[in-house]
């Protein structure tokens, strides 16, 4: 809402100093829309309860807004869109493992991610996503042998998943009664996660 | 005599200074709301994000102060530099497309694009204001814009979805507009200026850029329900030459 | 004209040479904002956590815990960590009934090497409980904490998780809590924690309590400009006056008040005045519980004064010297006046107050006794008073 001084003293706004913002403050913002009542409710000491601005002659709706903790450019563009969307993308995933498995399994996360702190956080966020769930959940990694390590990052990325997986279960790192769920991005240049779900050898993405 | 022309030529003055004024005195800010300000991780300048065949349908329904055909236009013009082969369907408001593109070959991916006007809202009392003041003090008009884009495969799964909104501030008067052309001059960059046509270059940029990323995430998501099984050649229509 | 242009020119580039340097500082400062902010949320976030331990604890007897980690959003230093490490254990030795006791444990996070059949393993000692056992460290803690914090856009995430600290790891309490930077912290005392919902109740019963009704007590000056035919001048009126303000919401944007004032000076005046003014806040649609606020305000308002120094108020004639040193006690000059009022009040937490105004005399209009300040050109509004007070709202 932009309005002249001398307006606000008549009719009852907030000054909008939208274009003497810069750029980046402009787009450091969550903004969204909310009705008069919602916003009275939420925003108590700022916003009048909406007796106030009927009696000023006022009728609208309220735009709030939040500041990002962390403006663009802090972090890496595709660590920061992860990273915004980690809630939601997380337990869509983790609901859909969920699925895939009885409950009585015990699960074990991992990422793979190219930047190490980036990976961590999804992690533990799958993790605690699950345990919140009420699954059995382990904060242990499951880990192959080096060679098998070695072996497997020469493999493309429509097989090194399900062969990891197999070997898993052969090599008893996974056990009958266990499952993996992991989690990754298959592309560089994509913005979103997929997961995969290990049990007793088998690996299936995802939908 | 002379004090007639002279007060004639004062008069055509002041009138080419409010017409002036009328044509130019706009300083329109843009700030996306939802969406459009998180950062994407592909370029959309490049040229080689699609060009692995990539067929792709973009349906643009109609909305309230939305030309879908132009938003049809803009979009397809964006995708095919970055190399897509795309084709579009402007779908009306009662449900028929007009004229759609002749499709020689079925689209891999079907992006629907729903825009509508969320909120607008101008002040009659600052309009009124603006007029006895000749412009100097500016009359203040504001909208709200949403884009709600679905991304489906062929077979109409669901690959990606995403919700934008994005607000126009626009203040019309000599006063704001001189006020900020003389700070756009003196003391902002050029990519902070306010006066002219940089707000619609920022907005397409930003929606470009995340209808790009959102098809290729579709794209990647295709493959691996896929389970990266490669792309079948496409099936010529029957009755077309090899 | 050319010159000037090609001085805006150079100053534009000169300008764009220093935006990058305009921008590190820009972020400089956005940084530590963010740091505060980040601080503050935190906190809230384990407040909340504790605050649910006490409700709902994770363990049925008093349990040895050792905080085994404390992760900040990707980004941000590391400084954050040491203070969410000491805050968290502030509350948990604060609030026992949580039925955690953090155990010292320095082992558990130092890095591990450990060698077997499989092969060797570099890891921290909270993710080997073994290797510490083999190695014979033990703190005799059976469980860690982590809390790890991340910025997701405008929200701020603690997932905090309680694993075994056996082979298993199993994870046997996990929580996730979120926050938003338009919410305000709601700094909860560690020694008495409430839920989310209470600290609101008494936010907004701080907000209501406030009350629509003030009782103001002002200190102010006006002073009346220099007439032109006039030997003499006005003095400068001291007043002290009372009153009562309503506000017509919780708001407090629209004001109204009336006040009673009074005034004298030994052997010049005495003086009285009722006075009423009408306030609209100009900082917003409703008051600030952190920062001043700006009210513009109109009054009007009835003078009657008694004394010598009333004789400048006079409007058939200018007064002279001998009348205003003769003047006789029993039979002071009087004068009735009213008075127009515009001006702006500065207001901090409706308690104390700065107004600065000028005030109109209708009946000395065309008198030449008492000068002007101000005059609005369109209308032929004079305003031959300036008056400043301090106002203090009990």
């Amino acid at each position: 809402m932009s309005r002249a001084v001398l307006l606000c003293a008549l009719s009852g706004c907030a000054i909008d100093t939208l274009a003497f913002k810069t750029k980046a403050e402009r787009r450091n913002l969550d903004c969204q829309r909310l009705s008069d009542v919602e916003a009275a409710a939420r925003y108590p000491g700022q916003v009048p309860p909406p007796p106030a601005k009927e009696l000023a002659g006022g009728m609208g709706d309220v735009l709030a807004c939040s500041t990002r903790y962390l403006q663009t450019g802090e972090r890496p563009n595709r660590d920061e869109a992860i990273l915004t969307t980690l809630s939601t993308q997380v337990t869509e995933l983790a609901d859909s493992a969920g699925a895939m498995a009885p409950q009585t399994t015990r699960w074990h996360v991992d990422a793979f991610y190219p930047s190490l702190p980036v990976a961590q956080k999804i992690a533990v966020a799958a993790r605690t996503t699950l345990a919140q769930r009420g699954f059995i959940v382990s904060d242990r990694v499951p880990t192959l042998a080096a060679g098998d390590v070695a072996f497997l990052v020469t493999l493309p990325q429509s097989e090194v998943y399900r062969i990891a997986c197999a070997r898993s279960f052969v090599t008893e790192v996974l056990g009958p009664d266990e499952a993996l769920l992991g989690l990754m991005i298959v592309d560089p240049k994509e913005t979103q996660l997929h997961g995969g779900v290990c049990l007793r050898g088998e690996w299936r993405w995802l939908p | 005599m002379a004090l007639q022309l002279h007060q004639c030529r004062a008069v055509k003055f002041g009138l080419a200074v409010v017409a002036i004024a009328m044509t130019t005195g706009c300083v329109t800010v843009y700030q996306p709301l939802v969406g459009l300000q998180r950062p994407i991780a592909l370029d959309p300048q490049t040229p080689t994000n699609f060009t692995d065949n990539t067929r792709v349908l973009v349906r643009c329904h109609p909305g309230d102060g939305v030309e879908a055909d132009v938003l049809c236009r803009n979009v397809r013009s964006s995708l095919t530099k970055q190399g897509a082969m795309v084709t579009t369907e402007v779908v009306r408001a009662s449900g028929k497309v007009a004229a759609p593109d002749r499709i020689e070959t079925p689209p891999q991916f079907i992006i629907d694009i729903n825009s509508k006007l969320i909120h607008h809202e101008d002040s009659a009392i600052l309009s009124l204001l603006c007029i006895a003041s000749f412009t100097l003090i500016p009359a203040v008009e504001e909208w709200t814009f949403g884009q709600e884009i679905r991304i489906r495969d062929a077979q109409g799964f669901l690959l990606a979805q995403q919700s934008f909104q994005e607000r126009f501030v626009e203040s019309f008067g000599l006063g704001v507009w001189a006020l900020n052309g003389i700070i756009d001059l003196l003391i902002r960059p050029k990519s902070e200026q306010v006066t002219g046509d940089g707000y619609k270059e920022e907005f397409t940029r930003d929606l470009h850029g995340h209808l790009a990323q959102l098809l290729y995430n579709a794209k990647v998501r295709a493959r691996v329900m896929n389970s990266f099984a490669p792309e079948p050649s496409p099936e010529k229509p029957k009755g077309t030459a090899p | 004209m050319r010159a000037a242009l090609l001085l805006s020119l150079v100053s534009t580039v000169a300008f764009a040479q220093s935006e990058v340097d305009l921008r590190e500082k820009q972020m400089e400062l956005l940084r530590a904002e963010v740091a505060s902010e980040v601080q503050l949320q935190a906190a809230e976030l384990i407040d909340e956590l504790v605050y649910g331990w006490t409700k709902e604890s994770p363990f049925d007897v008093d349990t040895g815990v050792v905080l085994a980690g404390v992760s900040v959003p990707v980004s941000l230093g590391t400084g954050l960590e040491a203070y969410l490490e000491n805050h968290v254990a502030g509350l948990v030795v604060k609030n026992p009934k949580t039925h955690v006791q953090f155990v010292h444990c320095p082992a558990c996070s130092a890095w591990v090497v450990h060698s077997g059949a499989k092969g060797t393993v570099v890891t921290r000692g909270y993710d080997d409980p073994e290797a510490l056992a083999q190695a014979g460290v033990s703190s005799g803690a059976k469980h860690a904490l982590f809390l790890d914090f991340e910025a997701e856009g405008a929200s701020l995430v603690l997932r905090a998780r309680i694993t075994t600290l056996d082979q298993t790891l199993r994870i046997v309490s996990a929580r996730t809590l979120t926050t938003a930077t338009s919410t305000p912290a709601m700094l909860r005392d560690g020694e008495r924690l409430t839920s989310v919902a209470e600290a609101r109740k008494e936010y907004l019963e701080a907000l209501g309590g406030r009350g629509l009704f003030l009782v103001p007590v002002r200190v102010g000056i006006r002073n009346y400009a220099s007439g032109t035919q006039a030997t003499t001048n006005a003095t400068p009126f001291l007043w002290v006056s009372t009153g009562l303000e309503a506000a017509f919401t919780q708001a407090r944007a629209w004001t109204a008040s009336i006040n009673a004032a009074f005034s004298w000076l030994p052997q010049s005046h005495v003086a009285v005045m009722a006075q009423g003014r009408l306030s609209r806040l100009l900082t917003g649609s409703a008051t600030s519980l952190t920062w001043p606020d700006l009210y513009a305000f109109v009054g009007a308002g009835v003078l009657f004064g008694q004394g010598r120094g009333m004789l400048i108020f006079r409007t058939s004639q200018n007064p002279t010297i001998d009348e205003i040193l003769n003047a006789n006690t029993n039979n002071e000059p009087r004068s009735t006046l009213g008075i127009l009022t515009i001006g702006a009040e500065l207001r901090v937490k409706n308690r104390i107050s700065l107004i600065a105004f000028v005030e109109t005399l209708p009946a000395l209009e065309n008198e030449d006794n008492i000068g002007t300040y101000i005059t609005i050109p369109i209308v032929g509004l004079r305003f031959q008073s300036f008056g400043v007070e301090v106002s203090f709202c009990f």
